[in-house]
C-alpha cells in the first residue's frame, strides 16, 4: 500500500475513532491519563503497522490493539511492583540504580511476555533453568525428557525473549 | 513480515549457540564456527548481544526475586 493512502487512512480513523476510542478505555481503566496513553499507543501500532487502508472495522481493529495494551500495561505493573516490594524485602541493603532497575524491569517483561506465548514444558524449562539454576542434565533428569528435548526448548524460550526485547 | 522471518532465524541461530556453549564448552572448531558466523553479519553479532545481555540481567537477580516478578506477571 502506499504511503499516501495509509496515512490519509489514518487521519479519517484518527478523527472519526479517536474520542471515541479514549471513552472505551477510560471506561475500563477508571483513569484519564492512562487511558490518553493506551489511546496514543494504540494509534501508534496502527500507524507502523501500515496496512490502515484496508482495515473494515475500525473500531473493532482498535479495541483489539488497545485491549492487548491494556493487559501488557497491568502485567508490567504486577512485575514491577513485585520486584519493588522484593526489593525492598531484602534484608541486605541492596543499592540498584535506576537506570538497572528500568533495565532490569524491561527484561523481565520480555521474559514474562515470551512465556505467556510458550508452552508449559518449555516455560517449565526455563523457568528450572533461569531461575532455579539447574544445569540441561540435571533438567532432563528431573522431568524424565532427553537432553535434546531441555536443548530445544530453551532455544525456543531464549529465542522468543530476545525477539520481544529486540522490538524498539 | 520478511525481516521478521529473518530476525527469528538469527535469534535462533544464536540461542542455539548459547544452549550449546552452556551445555557443554565448546571444541575448538566450534570456536572458530561461531567466530565466523558472528563476523559474517552484523545482525548476527546483535542477536549475540541480546542474548548475552538477557543472560547478564537475569543472572544478576537473586533466586527468590526473579521467581516472584516472573509469577506475578502470570495471570
Amino acid at each position: 500500500m502506499s504511503l499516501p493512502a495509509h496515512t490519509a487512512a489514518i487521519e479519517r480513523i484518527y478523527e472519526q475513532h479517536h474520542s471515541w476510542l479514549y471513552g472505551w478505555l477510560k471506561g475500563r481503566l477508571h483513569n484519564a491519563c492512562d487511558a490518553a496513553d493506551v489511546a496514543h499507543d494504540t494509534f501508534l501500532r496502527v500507524l507502523a503497522a501500515r496496512n490502515a487502508a484496508h482495515i473494515r472495522e475500525p473500531r473493532d481493529y482498535l479495541t483489539t490493539i488497545a485491549r492487548g495494551l491494556v493487559i501488557d500495561r497491568y502485567r508490567r505493573r504486577a512485575i514491577e511492583s513485585a520486584y519493588l516490594q522484593a526489593l525492598a524485602a531484602r534484608p541486605e541493603a541492596t543499592i540498584v540504580s535506576e537506570e538497572d532497575r528500568a533495565l532490569i524491569i524491561e527484561t523481565l517483561v520480555a521474559v514474562d511476555k515470551a512465556l505467556t506465548g510458550l508452552g508449559t514444558r518449555a516455560r517449565q524449562i526455563f523457568m528450572l533453568s533461569q531461575v532455579d539454576g539447574l544445569t540441561y542434565q540435571q533438567i532432563a533428569m528431573q522431568l524424565r525428557v532427553s537432553l535434546t528435548t531441555v536443548k530445544k526448548h530453551m532455544i525456543r524460550a531464549l529465542t522468543e525473549c530476545a525477539l520481544i526485547m529486540a522490538q524498539p | 513480515m520478511m525481516a521478521a522471518a529473518a530476525d527469528r532465524q538469527v535469534f535462533e541461530t544464536a540461542a542455539s549457540w548459547y544452549v550449546q556453549f552452556q551445555s557443554q564448552p565448546p571444541s575448538l572448531a566450534e570456536q572458530k564456527a561461531w567466530q565466523m558466523w558472528i563476523d559474517s553479519d552484523p545482525a548476527h553479532l546483535a542477536a549475540w548481544n541480546q542474548m548475552e545481555q538477557l543472560q547478564r540481567h537475569l543472572g544478576t537477580l537473586p533466586q527468590d526475586l526473579k521467581r516472584r516478578a516472573l509469577n506475578s506477571g502470570q495471570l
